[in-house]
């Protein structure tokens, strides 16, 4: 499952005043939390010292910020580089790097007071000029070697350090998601990476940041073995408040089979992904288990494009879509294929988002009689053999099957919805591809051939990105229903041209609205984060659902062994 | 079990073209191994056939809770997914063998006709096939069919035509091998001398003579066949809402099942997987055993077959 | 003699580099008969203009005619470049070759382990031929050997799950380099569940060629004329009839070259050893064209260059061969 990673900024926003509000209260609270943490100097009773052992199923593709992918690679960027912001457990944005920031009145022009007196881990001297030339250099390779990190700095005009504690970025247009775009970028050392810059800056990509590497964060990257081992070190310098543990060691295991092994014999400290199937496994053996709701939500696409093929245009009818919706018993997937490790889907912007989600939004009930009611009524009758005919042709559809749902629990959910559909007279076969294949298949002929598909999203804790791959100028590049409408569209810009947090607010709620009864998704359930970690260890924070993120660096650096 | 060297049963008078019929009973009549192996074989099939009406449980959809342990209603227990382990290995059993069968039909039609061709005709054909037969019988199969199964996609239509493309090679060489020594035979020569045309004598006096052993070929080709399907669906490459044997094992792998203690989600789909190709081994080895003893040496390789001059010199080296 | 001796081996030889040649082909056509291009993948970034999405056509070099792109392929081979992992970004011979690393010993252990229960369970069985350890010897053999590799790795993995360390290469969490003799003990303790596997599923059909070569040789002229010289019967078998078991049990290991690599890789990933099946198997999902171009190459270039030199061996044990 990929994290879709890069998002375009929105688009123009008046300043506002709620926003510096709002930075005062976030620099109190964020005083708070560093107070309450635990200091640097190990304070009171919190035992210092150890190695946390920490497995993963996945992997790091790349230690190059330009070209990595996988999860594994940004939360290890997380603890090893300075951010300028990060979030905490209630996903509110809190000091990283920057300790203060203001934004002017036009909105174009973002100041960030950094640190002092900070240093990377060879003992150069970590400042402004650090962040400007990062920033610079994404902007300026953006259509090239950069363009991974593209969408980070979109609407970005210039980035400078008038002094060494002291960031101005300046936008072409005012941006209302600005900080949880700056969020993902990590700062690089200049000193380092300078000389990939030069000419066409192609040397960035082909880099392999190789460990040791040169930190900023709360670890130093010490070794590094690809699909075997990534092992940090505390950073004696770090600007910020210094880890309990001495070191992080991050496992790579083929399956979540062999993580587990380990964890019960004792190889491993935590894992940051359990699979509902062992819950009970662990859990039985007195591990600290713990179940979040998940920042993501498995999908059923119905083809939203008006001009797709004669042969299954029958699929835009409104009352088929609503027939469809409450034909799939969310309950049994649920049940079935995340074991009860779930909620049942309503909206496209999950509930983990905190206050994005809409609650007004609930899953509609399994009523399979009213499915077929529904079909009645738009007219599709029962045929011979059991199947519906929708204009002049049986009710019968082929539902791409991408990779990333075949290979996990996607064809249980699949089957549910199969033989629950046979019984009221409509066909679903499934057609298994890996997942460009597939998107190539949905964006076909312009979004004109497929039927059906079924996927996932993990979007960002900013609804902006979820929203906007509905959008007609997502069209092949994220866009995987074919939706594609005008007054849509002008909502999107509408949030993003809102002039208060509360504005935006409704203006998101009511795209949620729309897209609900639109359905070119069905939102089947938004399966949890389940995290688990031995009982020797506390003090681990989940933001986001683990403890391993890109969203923040609180978690390891207040871990430490129970008393 | 006893590997006795015995006669050839193959009747070799002059000029008489031996009955085909008494020779698998010939066999059946005197290696207990052949016995066995035939009642595995059959055994399975027949369960294969049955296995709708008589699975306890629906292969596919929930009746118990994930990871069940064996019970008294269902004797081996449950996947991961709540479906009943026992009737899972008996229908997937069915398609496991439909698979192992077809790519073995698709490897005997081409090897037997390479071989027959190749052995028949001679010359340049003879040496043009036999040379594409060496590169491919050099190619590492499991490796070629990842990749070609990973561009074509997961389904159980490339995953039958991928085994048949490459596992024809071996019978090609066996089946070479004996074309080459009855192309001498006296009844043949005398057949062509009476004008009858090539197509005619392979059809009707190679192709008969050359049935047992192409038919002992094909039994042992079913096992690799099944072997293959089983590795193929352990990789992923294969359709994964199909339950086949190997499609049971690679869901145990992938859904946490040795962690969870799930013993039965593995055990048992590797005896019955086992099974059939021990059937299939003894079957196929003895009828191979008293076709030709000198062949013993070269196919006990179950795998795979490149006959080197290893026995007889001449025309008939193999 | 030695002209004949030197022929076998021209021919040998010559077949063998042209049978890598012919995969070098085959590799090629397979890749590029591409269903979903990877490029889809790589230039899916916001905003991406069709110009970007051309740049990478141009640098993963799919625009070009095939026959131009294939004398481009043959001459980066040459020079052995494999081109560059879509996912990793790195050259891909750096890549496999490292992975290669990790895989041989671990295969060669297993095979030599493999060889040696074979030989030692087939002059039992051939020895004791009819007795109870015989018809159990052999029978474990011919179910070790049907057993899907896959399956004993898993066996193996429930029964020893806790004891021996359930993946990986080595331990992992150690902060510096381990003193030599240390760090080679723990890649053994690593190996042994993997390598096991290995032996295992191998074992079987050396004993049964083993066990009836001798058996062979045993019903032999000059073994009954040895026996009336009275030599004792120990030495006969030793020096006579296991000698005459080493010829089929060379052709066979050379048969086997392909199932031993499909073994390897099954096992890999089952026991996520960081070799170039495991490395085969992850480009699998990811989509990565040219590493399992550049794994396909090497493997089958590996189980050539070995069958070779079992024809040469082959070759030293019976001069007899023309």
């Amino acid at each position: 499952m990929r994290l879709r990673r890069n998002q375009p900024a929105t688009s123009p926003r008046a300043a506002s005043r709620g926003t510096r509000l709002a930075v005062a209260a976030v620099v109190t609270a964020a005083l708070a939390v560093t107070a309450c943490s635990g200091s640097s100097s190990g304070g009171g009773s919190v035992k210092q010292g150890g190695l946390f052992r920490l497995g993963s199923a996945s992997s790091i593709d790349s230690l190059n910020p330009f070209v990595a992918f996988q999860q594994d690679a940004y939360s290890t960027f997380e603890v090893i580089y300075p951010y300028l912001v990060q979030y905490n457990s209630k996903l509110q944005f809190i000091p990283d790097f920057a300790r203060s920031w203001q934004e002017s009145a036009d909105g174009r022009t973002w100041t960030f007071h950094l640190q002092p007196n900070a240093k990377w881990s060879d003992g150069k001297p970590l400042t402004a000029a650090d962040a400007a030339w990062t920033f610079s250099t994404l902007l300026k390779f953006q259509n090239g070697p950069t363009s991974n990190t593209a969408g980070d700095v979109a609407h970005m005009q210039s980035a400078s350090a008038p002094n060494a504690t002291t960031l101005v970025i300046t936008y072409k247009q005012p941006v209302a998601n600005v900080l949880s775009q700056l969020q993902q970028v990590p700062i690089l050392p200049e000193h380092i990476w300078a000389k990939y810059a030069a000419g066409n800056g192609k040397a960035l990509t082909t880099f392999t940041n190789p460990a040791p590497i040169v930190s900023g964060g709360p670890f130093i990257l010490v070794k590094y073995t690809p699909k075997q081992i990534a092992l940090f070190k505390r950073n004696p310098d770090f600007y910020g408040p210094k880890p309990h543990i001495d070191g992080l060691g991050l496992q790579f295991f083929q399956t979540y089979d062999a993580e587990i092994t380990a964890l019960k014999s004792g190889q491993l400290d935590g894992i940051e992904v359990v699979p509902p199937t062992s819950v009970a496994v662990l859990k039985n053996a007195h591990f600290d288990v713990r179940e979040s709701p998940g920042n993501y939500f498995d999908d059923f696409i119905i083809n939203s494009n008006p001009q797709q093929d004669a042969s299954h245009r029958e699929l835009m009818n409104p009352l088929l879509r609503q027939a469809f919706d409450v034909a799939v018993d969310r309950a049994a997937i649920i049940r079935t294929s995340l074991l009860g490790y779930g909620l049942a889907g309503s909206s496209i912007i999950p509930p983990a988002t905190g206050s994005w989600y809409d609650p007004a939004l609930k899953p509609p009930p399994f009523d399979l009689a009213k499915a077929g009611q529904l079909l009645d009524q738009a007219g599709f009758k029962m045929g011979p053999n059991g199947l519906r005919i929708a204009d002049g042709h049986p009710m019968s559809y082929t539902v791409i099957m991408p990779a990333d749902t075949s290979g996990g629990y996607g064809d249980r959910s699949f089957q549910i919805i199969q033989a629950d559909l046979r019984k009221i007279g409509v066909q679903l076969s499934p057609k298994n591809l890996d997942n460009s294949a597939a998107y190539d298949a949905i964006t076909a002929n312009h979004y004109r051939d497929f039927e059906i598909s079924m996927w996932d999203w993990q979007p960002l804790i900013d609804p902006d990105f979820m929203l906007s791959v509905l959008t007609c100028g997502s069209w092949n590049v994220w866009n995987d229903t074919g939706y594609c409408s005008k007054s849509y569209d002008k909502l999107y810009q509408a949030q993003g041209a809102a002039v208060s947090p509360a504005k935006r607010q409704q203006l998101v709620y009511q795209m949620q609205q729309m897209v609900a009864s639109q359905r070119p998704y069905l939102v089947l359930d938004y399966a949890d984060l389940i995290e688990a970690h031995s009982a020797s260890w506390t003090g681990l924070p989940l933001v986001g659902g683990t403890s391993w993120t890109e969203l923040s660096k609180l978690p390891f650096e207040s871990v430490h062994l129970a008393g | 079990m006893s590997m006795q060297i015995q006669e050839p049963l193959l009747a070799e008078g002059p000029g008489v073209p031996p009955r085909r019929g008494g020779f698998f009973l010939e066999v059946l009549r005197q290696r207990k191994s052949a016995v066995i192996g035939l009642a595995i074989i059959a055994f399975f099939v027949v369960l294969s056939v049955v296995a709708p009406y008589i699975s306890p449980y629906s292969a596919s959809a929930a009746t118990c809770a994930v990871y069940a342990p064996p019970s008294p209603q269902h004797w081996l227990g449950c996947d991961d997914g709540g479906i009943d382990m026992l009737s899972e290995l008996m229908q997937g059993g069915r398609i496991s063998l439909v698979v192992g069968f077809a790519a073995t039909l698709v490897a005997m039609v081409i090897g037997g006709g390479v071989g027959i061709l190749s052995g028949y005709f001679g010359g340049w054909m003879d040496v043009s096939l036999m040379r594409v037969t060496d590169y491919l019988l050099v190619i590492p199969d499991l490796v070629f069919m990842l990749v070609i199964a990973d561009l074509w996609g997961a389904s159980l239509f490339h995953v039958i035509m991928v085994i048949g493309i490459l596992e024809w090679t071996s019978t090609a060489r066996i089946i070479r091998a004996q074309v080459m020594s009855l192309r001498e035979r006296v009844y043949v020569k005398r057949t062509r001398a009476l004008g009858a045309g090539n197509a005619r004598i392979m059809w009707r006096h190679i192709l008969p003579q050359v049935g047992p052993l192409l038919i002992a070929n094909t039994v042992l080709t079913v096992a690799i066949a099944i072997y293959l399907e089983t590795a193929l669906a352990f990789l992923g490459l294969e359709d994964p809402t199909v339950t086949t044997w190997g499609t049971i094992l690679e869901h145990a792998f992938e859904r946490t099942a040795i962690s969870s203690g799930a013993w039965w989600a593995i055990v048992p789909d590797g005896f019955v997987i086992a099974a059939v190709i021990v059937g299939c081994f003894l079957f196929g080895q003895a009828v191979e055993d008293a076709l030709n003893p000198r062949l013993k040496a070269a196919h006990l390789s179950l795998r795979r077959w490149r006959l080197r001059p290893l026995v007889g010199r001449g025309p008939d080296a193999i | 003699m030695a002209v004949r001796s030197a022929d076998y081996v021209l021919k040998r030889g010559f077949f063998a580099l042209v049978t890598i040649f012919v995969a070098i082909t085959i590799n090629f056509f397979l890749f590029r008969v591409l269903p979903g291009s990877a490029v889809s993948d790589l230039s899916k970034v916001p905003h991406a203009s069709p110009k970007l999405r051309h740049a990478l056509t141009v640098e993963f070099g799919l625009d070009k005619p095939k026959w131009e792109q294939y004398l481009i392929y043959l001459k980066n081979l040459a020079h052995g470049n494999m081109g560059v992992s879509f996912v990793y970004q790195q050259p891909v011979t750096h890549l496999l070759f490292a992975d290669l690393k990790n895989t041989i010993p671990m295969v060669t252990v297993g095979t030599v382990a493999a060889i040696v229960v074979g030989v030692f369970t087939g002059v039992l069985s051939a020895w004791r031929r009819g007795s109870p350890p015989d018809h159990i010897s052999t029978n474990l053999a011919i179910f070790a050997y049907a057993f899907p590799t896959q399956w004993l790795g898993l066996m193996l993995l429930i029964i020893f799950a806790g004891i021996l360390p359930a993946g990986g290469m080595s331990n992992p969490f150690v902060f510096g380099t381990e003193p030599f003799w240390q760090h080679l003990g723990d890649i053994g303790v690593h190996m042994i569940l993997p390598a096991g596997t290995l032996m295992l599923t191998a074992y079987g059909s050396y004993t049964l060629v083993v066990r009836s070569a001798m058996l062979e040789t045993l019903g032999e002229d000059y073994v009954l004329t040895a026996r009336a010289k009275g030599l004792p019967p120990r030495r006969i078998v030793w020096r006579h009839a296991v000698r005459n078991a080493l010829l089929p049990m060379v052709t066979l290991i050379a048969l086997e070259l392909g199932f031993i690599v499909g073994g390897a890789l099954l096992i890999e990933v089952i026991f996520s050893w960081p070799g170039i099946g495991l490395a085969m198997y992850q480009a699998i999902g990811q989509r990565d064209y040219p590493m399992l171009q550049g794994g396909f190459l090497i493997l089958t270039v590996s189980v050539i260059v070995l069958n070779f030199a079992a024809d040469l061996v082959y070759f030293r044990l019976d001069p007899r061969i023309t």
